[in-house]
């Protein structure tokens, strides 16, 4: 995993991350002047749009928009800019999974990517949130961080993403699972995404704490 | 500052009628109901809307009596199977179509498991995604006026597609086209041949081309009068509608499998894929075959957490002691079947929807946190909730 | 006492006393808990009245808070007040035709679209649209408010901006004051105007200023120099 903040320059927060092959670039620009009918009386409004690798957007991608969407809502704490507008937008670079079939890496590098972009922004934030892919492979072993090729050959697989609040996870934000499981599964996969969350706040917290003292 | 002065301002209670003020306060008016033990659609807490299922009424195929009503083919495309789902005030109609698409992703699997493919199907459990396909569902929320697709429009579409396909339930070799061919006898007497029997078998593998065809299912969703999200009911009327999907059987006329023979002299190559002319049989058709295991029905919840300050009853007894009562009052969190009305929706931000298959298995499995925390509790009572919420629906369409 | 924090950290405050909050503190609404909101330093101060707390992080985009020195820019003039831009895409300021010194009925302002102005926040609820003024009207000072003329405008980030207006160690503008005479005016909105006497000499400024951005301070000395130099050597030629 790999993340640089401040990629761009005329945004307010930005961050290329990558993660095995999936790259994504993500720009975040507000608080800024809504259009009229964006704009929410007492709350932040939040506009996503996601750039596929190749190609115009797809249904596809306004269904990772959507994910993308119910997972940075919470975390930001919106009430504090009313009739104001926060733009996140995400250039994915590399795929790294078929996409026809897939979306989980794409949406997992654009939620961890998205949370750096909004840090390095200074948009005022409750937490922050991080997540993870797990898949069960065909002999019932859990690997996290999967290629494509583990991808293709899985049981089932799960997009799990939590809030961070207080140096450890607090809140299930997302969990996305498709394929073939049971709620054992269900269990041991919240347990083990939970634990990588955790690994991914620490480096999250040592990139930060490295960011600032250079400053 | 000190020129302010005091001035006594009145204040009026102003009451409203019950759905008035659902619409202005969605979030008061759904507390207070929760307090007293119901919804607003005076559902129970985990009570379920009631389902009405009817597949197959709007297909093209229905089997009539009388040989003498032959409805032509028009150009593969007809409805193949159909499903009208009722969920409380919501109409969902889900019409499949289908065409015939020429294979060209010929690998080598496919040539491997031509002859034993049903053994392979039954002995293992193969998860390569390539090997399965999905249909491509198209959902329409009617509102009343016309306009781009919406947001949520695209994304249920799109998570129909991708539970479908993930969900192992049709396999690329069910949309395989298996051509008969059309012999016209030495008497001029036309009949069509399938290979059902060896016999049969023989003589069409004999005449058959070599190109490979496949069948792709659209599935057109409307839904009608939505109240609430609508991807259970879309995924459920999906699933009912597959399972009545009747195939036409197609053949290929004697007389270009033998233009086939002259062309083939050429060589293979795009031109000669042309003069095969596919034809679709209006009396004859198969049943699509599902993988019976992977049939699963969906169903939602949502979890909010109960605002003690809503609860009348409550506040009553405890008003003299008002000022301890903030610490003490523990915030509660509740579990709400089948999200339906506009108060649910918009006030609740945490929810889980589940597919689960009768047997327990789940095919697909979304929670969204935002709102109340998402406990274990609350996962596992939602997880014993669909699964008996998928019987029932189960047990709906087989009476169909 | 400065340590890092990360959005939603827990942090330990003296309930009994009144708390002040500054940048980067947020008190939430519905769970009235207080958290940090940015990435930064935290900075906690004791004082009689009670205890002030604030985060120090750096960003791009200026929110505007009462007091702060700000360069804005005229988009548009109505018939009581100019709209002011104090950051692209953000929502405009106000400043009134009354907020200038010795301003009545009849002796308007004559700022037109595009001038530049110096000026100070005097209001800024997040619920309503910020005002700002060219009048201190706290202690009702005037000097170096006001129009803007010629110079150039260097955007930077609003914790360069802020070093650079507060911190007298630092020493950029001193090192800066060497090569040449200028006139500056720091608005902690991410813009910094500089006038000099010659164009030359400005573009220096201009390149010294912006590339000292993230540098130790330590090689100040050495990038201005070499603008200067290369300014110098350019005109030579």
């Amino acid at each position: 995993m790999d993340a640089q903040t401040g990629y761009l320059e005329n945004v307010d927060g930005s961050c290329l991350y990558s993660l095995n092959s999936t790259k994504v670039i993500s720009a975040v620009t507000g608080p800024v002047e809504p259009k009229a009918r964006q704009e929410l009386p007492t709350q932040l409004a939040l506009e996503i749009n996601i750039r596929p690798a190749s190609g115009v957007p797809t249904t596809r991608e306004v269904n990772i928009q959507d994910k993308v969407r119910a997972i940075i809502t919470p975390i930001l704490a919106s009430y504090k800019y009313p009739r104001q507008l926060c733009q996140i937008t995400l250039q994915l670079l590399q795929s790294g999974e078929t996409e026809p079939y897939f979306h989980a890496l794409e949406l997992i590098a654009c939620v961890n990517s998205t949370t750096y972009a909004l840090v390095d922004s200074g948009i005022a934030l409750k937490g922050i949130a991080l997540g993870t892919t797990v898949v069960i492979s065909k002999d019932n072993q859990l690997i996290t961080e999967p290629t494509d090729e583990i991808l293709k050959n899985s049981k089932s697989m799960h997009v799990v993403a939590y809030m961070i609040e207080n140096n450890k996870p607090s809140n299930l934000l997302l969990m996305d699972s498709y394929g073939d499981f049971d709620e054992n599964d269900i269990l041991k996969i919240l347990e083990q995404s939970e634990i990588k969350v955790n690994q991914l706040n620490k480096t999250f917290r040592e990139y930060m704490k490295e960011k600032i003292n250079n400053i | 500052m000190a020129d302010i002065k005091e001035s006594t301002v009145e204040v009026h209670p102003v009451s409203f009628p019950t759905d008035i003020l659902a619409r202005i306060s969605p979030d008061l008016s759904l507390q207070r109901h929760l307090s007293l033990g119901f919804r607003p659609s005076s559902r129970g807490f985990e009570e379920f809307r009631d389902v009405i299922i009817n597949t197959g009424d709007l297909t093209h195929n229905t089997q009539s009596d009388d040989s003498a009503v032959k409805t032509p083919s028009n150009d593969g495309k007809q409805v193949l199977g159909s499903c009208v789902l009722k969920q409380g005030d919501v109409f969902v109609i889900t019409q499949i179509t289908g065409g015939i698409i020429e294979d060209i992703t010929l690998s080598t699997n496919d040539m491997e498991m031509e002859e034993d493919t049903e053994l392979l199907e039954i002995t293992e459990e193969h998860s390569d995604i390539t090997k399965y396909s999905s249909v491509y569902p198209v959902v329409e929320i009617n509102r009343g006026r016309m306009g781009a697709c919406t947001d949520e429009e695209m994304t249920t579409s799109q998570r129909l597609y991708d539970s479908l396909l993930h969900s192992h339930i049709l396999t690329q070799n069910a949309l395989r086209v298996e051509p008969g061919v059309r012999i016209t006898n030495e008497d001029d007497s036309v009949n069509i041949i399938y290979p059902d029997s060896e016999k049969n078998k023989e003589i069409t593998s004999l005449l058959k081309p070599k190109k490979k065809w496949s069948y792709v299912l659209y599935a057109k969703i409307e839904v009608f009068g939505r109240t609430g999200p609508v991807y259970d009911m879309c995924w459920n009327s999906l699933m009912a509608a597959l399972q009545s999907v009747k195939l036409p059987r197609t053949f290929i006329d004697e007389r270009a499998t033998d233009l086939k023979m002259t062309v083939r002299a050429r060589g293979r190559n795009a031109v000669v894929m042309e003069t095969y002319n596919l034809l679709c049989d209006p009396n004859e058709s198969t049943n699509l075959q599902l993988r019976e295991n992977c049939i699963s029905y969906a169903s939602s919840y949502g979890a909010i957490n109960l605002d003690p300050e809503a609860d009348i009853a409550n506040l009553e007894e405890t008003d003299d002691v008002d000022a301890p009562m903030d610490e003490e009052l523990e915030t509660k969190t509740v579990l709400l079947a089948d999200i339906d009305g506009e108060a649910e929706e918009t006030c609740i931000k945490s929810t889980i929807s589940i597919t689960a298959c009768p047997n327990g298995r789940f095919k697909q499995f979304s929670v969204v946190g935002g709102g109340a925390k998402i406990t274990k509790e609350l996962l596992m009572r939602s997880i014993t909730l669909s699964k008996q919420r998928s019987s029932d629906i189960s047990l709906k369409v087989q009476k169909v | 006492m400065s340590t890092l924090v990360i959005p939603g950290d827990e942090i330990s405050i003296d309930s009994e006393r009144p708390v002040v909050l500054g940048p980067g503190m947020y008190n939430d609404p519905v769970t009235q808990r207080i958290v940090p909101v940015n990435a930064g330093l935290l900075n906690i101060s004791d004082s009689k009245k009670g205890q002030t707390i604030y985060v120090e992080y750096d960003s791009k985009r200026y929110s505007p808070a009462v007091g702060d020195l700000v360069v804005g820019i005229i988009t548009g003039a109505f018939g009581d007040s100019y709209r002011v831009s104090l950051s692209s895409f953000s929502t405009p300021v106000s400043l009134s035709y009354m907020a200038f010194p010795n301003a009545s009925k009849k002796n308007r302002p004559t700022l037109v679209i595009g001038d530049l102005v110096y000026a100070r926040v005097c209001n800024a609820e997040k619920e309503l649209e910020a005002e700002i003024e060219c009048v201190d009207s706290t202690n009702g000072s005037d000097a170096g408010f006001g129009l803007l003329e010629n110079g150039m405008v260097i955007e930077a980030t609003l914790g360069f901006t802020r070093s650079l207006l507060f911190n007298n160690e630092f020493p950029l503008l001193r090192e800066l004051a060497q090569h040449c005479k200028f006139e500056i005016a720091i608005g902690v909105n991410g813009k910094i105007w500089i006038k000099t006497d010659e164009v030359k000499e400005t573009i220096a400024c201009y390149r010294s200023i912006s590339d000292c951005q993230g540098q130790p301070q330590e090689k100040f000395q050495e990038i201005i120099k070499n603008y200067f130099l290369q300014v110098t050597n350019t005109v030579e030629e």
